[in-house]
């Protein structure tokens, strides 16, 4: 350091007015315990919440298969049950299964951890459209196939105009899984590969 | 509320005296680390808090195998580079300063108290400039860690953290040289 700014002055100027700890123990606890339960319930929240709502829509298809009009009818509503369940495992194999990054490894490993998360995170995503879309699509346009002719009899319009707005939907929910949510997180994958490789250079000099 | 009863013992009451004792002794070194993270007075105590709430969800884990201070700064950087990823998303960065960060001087000690907070300021934002891999070296430096400390905390080899504090110190030199910083 040079002789305006030697290290002792700065330590001091780094060390000096900074705010204490002004919460007394039992307040420093309440905060903890309190911020933990809230941490908790997060986590259970969006767990369950996806695992929730296929489990509804899986019930409610299965009522709707057990009084189907036709065969047709049946097997598409079949497979949104089945598509359902499959949702449901895929969900608790995917993310119950998650080790969250451990904040306790040096700073490195850990940038590193956050990085392969990431990457996780887009591939999932990426994939939205094979394990969540591809099943409940193709159970309801079987079903649309199957109700065709009851619906066409009163015009076109009507099976046309269903037709594509459960596809507007289904494409609608793709291209923010995989086009919006993946473009996020792949800018905070880069910036985790950036740190990385940032120290990587250090490495190399 | 009652969270802990004062005469239970068992590994939750000293669980709780050592996460007490550390908040006691690294407390205001984890608040320095917040601001240079994140800017207003709120955020620095959320991530504040986040920090005590991984502590203490990590201190049954920890086996002592590097030093407390070391695991410690671990924590709090870890977090608070999760913490600034998650402000990113919520687009909520870059609050105005807030007075809270800075205490307030005693009256007596008013002059030399506000020259300290303005030089604290100056040097913050001057850390704050620097690459994240730097600004996380040079806070350790600052908090007095050696090498060997600052290798475990950063992952990095004593040779590329002794580089990267040396051009660390030049920037900052070179820019509270350009801010006028009194001492």
């Amino acid at each position: 350091m040079n002789s305006q700014f030697p290290d002792d002055e700065l330590v001091k100027i780094w060390a000096a007015d900074a705010a204490p700890v002004r919460e007394t123990h039992e307040e420093v606890m309440a905060l903890v315990t309190k911020r933990q339960k809230t941490f908790e319930k997060k986590i259970r929240v969006r767990d369950w919440r996806e695992i929730v709502a296929a489990a509804i829509v899986g019930v409610f298809f299965l009522w709707a298969a057990a009084h189907s009009e036709n065969l047709l009818q049946r097997v598409g509503n079949g497979i949104i049950v089945v598509g359902s369940v499959w949702i449901i495992y895929y969900l608790r194999t995917h993310r119950f299964h998650h080790i969250p990054s451990d904040p306790t490894l040096d700073i490195r490993s850990y940038t590193r951890q956050l990085f392969n998360e990431y990457e996780k995170q887009i591939r999932l995503l990426k994939q939205v459209k094979y394990w969540y879309l591809l099943p409940l699509y193709l159970g309801l346009m079987v079903g649309w196939a199957g109700s065709f002719r009851r619906q066409a009899q009163a015009g076109l319009m009507g099976p046309v105009l269903s037709a594509a707005f459960i596809t507007g939907l289904f494409g609608a929910i793709w291209w923010l899984n995989e086009v919006w949510a993946a473009r996020r997180v792949s800018a905070e994958r880069d910036r985790m590969r950036a740190l990385l490789s940032e120290s990587d250079e250090t490495k190399e000099r | 509320m009652v969270l802990f009863e004062t005469d239970q013992v068992g590994p939750d009451t000293e669980q709780k005296e050592t996460f007490l004792d550390l908040v006691d002794r690294y407390g205001r070194a984890l608040r320095r680390l917040t601001q240079v993270y994140v800017q207003s007075a709120a955020d620095q105590q959320d991530l504040f808090q986040e920090i005590l709430l991984a502590i203490w969800t990590a201190l049954p884990r920890f086996r002592r195998e590097s030093s407390e201070r070391t695991w410690l700064y671990r924590i709090g950087h870890n977090v608070a580079l999760t913490h600034v990823i998650k402000i990113r998303q919520k687009a909520s960065r870059e609050l105005p300063q807030d007075e809270q960060v800075f205490a307030v001087p005693a009256k007596d000690n008013l002059e030399t108290g506000l020259i300290d907070r303005q030089n604290r300021r100056r040097l913050i934002e001057a850390i704050r400039v620097l690459p994240s891999l730097d600004q996380q070296i040079l806070m350790l430096h600052l908090e007095g860690l050696s090498y060997a400390e600052m290798e475990e905390v950063t992952g990095l080899s004593s040779s590329n953290v002794g580089v990267r504090l040396t051009r660390a110190r030049r920037r900052l030199s070179e820019w509270m040289q350009k801010v006028e910083v009194k001492i």
